[in-house]
């Protein structure tokens, strides 16, 4: 069966869509490889030359690595299993008193630069001084959290069936509408479709298996997928399939070489 | 010590948000609605915003060497 994209929800920073016709380890291969494979840019080493602020070298490298940068998907080929070599400086000079903000950073390549300029790194007291370049590369999320590119999770889609015997259930529809839940009145029963998160309150919980009823809508995934700022969200996941296929082709590819030895 | 950069859990990006959160909640406005109003949503993002202590002012002060 071909697989069915349905979206449900675009924000600026995250998607929620419905995929029909995969199975659930296919659902977690995507959800893995977005969190895994997925290439971006994060700060890997820092060369300072002065710090006289509170904390530590590593602990301003460490939140510079955390800080998002933008990652120009044109540029290089993001869904390539072989990562570019790119290194891009940024820089930072600064002398108290006052905050630094990721946006100080003065990046030598304008694709690569911080995509929120409101990220404090460090407060500088009166005449303490700052200053470091900051090498940014191309990782994947398996071998740093950094290199991330969003967050993802996915959850059945279900339909709650409720029974008109069960006492109440205009409370459950009127709940259900409330979190903005698809719910379809029949004759003698309302069904709630589960496109977010959906907990029965404590009440109803004595008429599971007796009037309400859950039905897993077989093969089908609700997912959520959220972006740091580095790639647009469709990117990410368009980026994700392409990995996979490519894995998946490199696997069928040494199949068949020992096969054929 | 400073805000943290991301959600210890999940990784989304609160640094940028604590500022305007403290000082919202400072001037009187309660925290739940001015974490939803900045778009933090789950309650991992919530406590790391929430159980923040800013020490690096007190710290600052003194010279580290």
């Amino acid at each position: 069966m071909e697989p069915k994209f349905q979206i449900l929800e675009k924000k600026e920073d995250s998607i929620k869509f419905i995929v029909e016709g995969i199975d659930v380890t296919f659902a977690n291969a995507l959800r893995r490889t977005i969190l895994s494979e997925v290439p971006t840019f994060a700060v890997d080493e820092v060369e300072f030359f002065e710090n006289d602020s509170a904390l530590f070298d590593e602990i301003i490298a460490h939140r510079l690595a955390l800080i998002p940068l933008k990652t120009p998907v044109d540029r290089f080929s993001l869904d390539a299993l072989e990562l570019d070599d790119h290194v891009v400086t940024l820089s930072l000079e600064a002398e108290g008193p006052g905050i630094v903000y990721s946006g100080d950073l003065k990046s030598d390549d304008e694709d690569v630069k911080p995509t929120n300029p409101n990220i404090p790194i460090v407060k500088l007291a009166e005449k303490q001084r700052l200053s470091f370049n900051a090498y940014a590369r191309l990782g994947r999320g398996k071998d740093h959290a950094k290199w991330q590119p969003g967050f993802v999770y996915y959850k059945y889609l279900t339909k709650i069936h409720v029974s008109k015997d069960v006492p109440d259930w205009k409370e459950l529809k009127e709940l259900a509408e409330k979190r903005k839940l698809p719910v379809e009145e029949k004759e003698d029963e309302i069904v709630i479709t589960t496109t977010s998160a959906f907990y029965l309150p404590r009440k109803f919980e004595k008429y599971v298996g007796g009037g309400i009823e859950e039905e897993v809508v077989p093969n089908t995934f609700v997912f959520t997928v959220e972006t740091n700022g580095e790639l647009p969200v469709e990117e990410i996941v368009s980026i994700a399939l392409k990995i996979l296929m490519r894995k998946s082709d490199r696997f069928i590819s040494e199949l068949h070489k020992v096969a054929s030895d | 010590m400073i805000v943290p950069v991301r959600c210890f859990t999940c990784g989304k990006v609160l640094a940028d948000k604590y500022y305007e959160f403290k000082k919202r909640v400072e001037a009187g406005e309660d925290p739940g609605k001015v974490l939803d109003d900045l778009g933090v949503e789950r309650y991992c993002c919530r406590r790391t915003l929430l159980s923040h202590v800013e020490l690096l002012d007190q710290v600052m002060v003194y010279r580290v060497y």
